[in-house]
């Protein structure tokens, strides 16, 4: 059964993702896949530092989140922007994983204290 | 119609990503996520490469399978997530084999699936 929820989660992240990257990923740096990612983080930081049934983590942490934020895309987008601007993608590297494991560490703070 | 692709393209990338962590992260190390954000890289890699080349293939369905599914089948927020943990519990050897594990690894394994695809797709 949760692999219903975690496939319908999934489904709603990643259409918030393309909206989102649609909106925002016009500039040299990808702002709208840094956005995703680093509000996915904070936010699935809250859900585990709360002790959620199965069944709303399968959805929301398994699913949405999990859809809502990317690995690949960002990954492929560092080759691309590498290709021509070298300091712009070093600095989308760092910017995205440490805004991101702050972001989660912010998220685990409030709900786990 | 795009928005069909990419709801069900996210939402068969999610379920298969679930159960291949479920099988990867069994151990102390996540394993299953490096797996499927590794894996995840190097398919989008190479289908973003060989893609342009059929252009008969309608580009909404290129959105769902790439932006969808491989998008949805890597995620960010669980491996923030590790980490973060990973920080907090101060098991700095691991945190800092993961971290550049995933950092390397993600540009290494993009930049193979777009090699080979460079290389079978050639002109």
């Amino acid at each position: 059964m949760d692999i219903f929820w975690i496939g319908l989660g999934g489904g709603v992240g990643a259409l918030a993702r393309y909206i989102i990257g649609k909106a925002f990923n016009s500039s040299s740096i990808p702002w709208g896949t840094f956005i995703v990612n680093v509000l996915g983080s904070f936010l699935l930081g809250l859900m585990v530092g709360v002790n959620i049934d199965n069944r709303s983590y399968a959805f929301l942490g398994i699913g949405i989140l999990g859809g809502f934020t990317t690995f690949s895309t960002f990954h492929v987008e560092l080759l691309t922007i590498w290709k021509d601007q070298k300091k712009s993608a070093i600095f989308y590297l760092f910017l995205t994983y440490i805004t991101g494991i702050c972001s989660a560490i912010v998220g685990l703070w409030i709900t786990a204290s | 119609m795009v928005y069909i692709y990419l709801f069900f393209g996210g939402a068969i990338g999610s379920i298969v990503r679930y159960y291949v962590s479920v099988v990867g992260n069994g151990g102390e190390y996540p394993l299953g996520t490096l797996a499927v954000n590794l894996l995840g890289s190097f398919l989008l890699g190479y289908l973003l490469t060989i893609f342009p080349k059929y252009k008969k293939i309608d580009p909404a369905i290129i959105k769902g399978i790439s932006t969808g599914a491989i998008g949805s089948f890597t995620t960010f927020s669980a491996l923030s997530v590790e980490l973060a943990n990973l920080m907090l519990e101060r098991d700095y050897l691991m945190l800092f084999s993961y971290l550049f594990g995933s950092m390397i690894g993600g540009i290494v394994f993009a930049y193979l699936g777009y090699r080979l695809a460079s290389i079978v797709g050639g002109r």
